[in-house]
């Protein structure tokens, strides 16, 4: 076993066998993070999840093994996208049917249902009370369709999709009185 | 650490340049939501070896001076979760 030589400005801990292989079993987490089960990924992104691989990365840094803490700070951070994945698939399912592919669903739906295109989903919940107030409030599925305006979401640029015309549609809920 | 601190002029120097266009790209691609990435870094992003060279560059970076590491960290976060969103189907 190796021990910790000094130098100049300090101790610089020795890297050993193990830190290396811990570094390299983050790097190709990082690198395959879309293959771990989603059931791994909804337990890290939990609340103990997150308590654990906070201490884990802690640990890790204050250790003198900051590198490896970077490395497992960037794979806690791409495994907590468990809830993204799920909100997405619903989205998915619920409002394009199968024509568009599932990325970037809440900010379509942002796009859709009110600015066409210039605001992305954060403003949607704000202005959703008002796209209701102009339509009804009967439970019914409700179909909006609206033109599609010049400008291309980042996505549909790539993708080279060129959608005309969106439709969309809403189930209204109230709650129980 | 000794890793905080430049060898020399030119360490210096380095490290300033490459901190300033990782900051610029971050502030062009990483933090504008509707910023293009070039189509040849979407392509690539599909392709496990770059996607590991890109991490390996991140180490490369932490062993030569933290600061610009996190930064590099940051970016190639921020590139991977984009990329994640665009073609995550």
């Amino acid at each position: 076993m190796q021990t910790a030589m000094p130098q100049q400005g300090g101790y610089v801990k020795p890297i050993l066998l193990p830190d290396i292989i811990i570094g390299v079993l983050f790097a190709v987490g990082i690198t395959y993070t879309d293959s771990i089960p989603l059931k791994f990924q909804k337990a890290a992104d939990s609340f103990l999840g997150r308590v654990a691989m906070f201490i884990v990365i802690l640990g890790l840094s204050v250790s003198g093994k900051w590198i490896i803490g970077l490395l497992a700070a960037i794979f806690a951070l791409r495994l907590m996208r468990y809830d993204a994945t799920l909100g997405v698939t619903e989205g998915f399912i619920s409002t394009f049917g199968g024509d568009y592919p599932s990325f970037k669903l809440a900010q379509h739906e942002g796009f859709i249902s009110t600015f066409g295109g210039d605001y992305p989903s954060f403003k949607l919940a704000q202005h959703e009370g008002f796209l209701n107030q102009n339509e009804n409030f009967t439970g019914e599925q409700i179909i909006t369709k609206v033109e599609k305006d010049g400008n291309k979401w980042f996505v549909e640029d790539v993708l080279e999709e060129k959608p005309k015309k969106i439709e969309e549609k809403i189930i209204e809920t109230q709650a129980v009185q | 650490m000794d890793q905080f601190f430049p060898k020399n002029k030119f360490d210096a120097t380095l490290r300033l340049v490459i901190g300033v266009i990782l900051i610029g790209w971050l502030l062009v691609y990483g933090l504008v939501y509707r910023a293009r990435y070039p189509d040849k870094l979407v392509a690539l992003y599909n392709e496990p070896w770059w996607r590991l060279l890109l991490v390996g560059l991140v180490v490369l970076s932490a062993s030569w001076c933290p600061r610009v590491a996190i930064l590099s960290a940051l970016t190639v976060l921020l590139y991977f979760s984009d990329m994640d969103t665009l073609t995550n189907t």
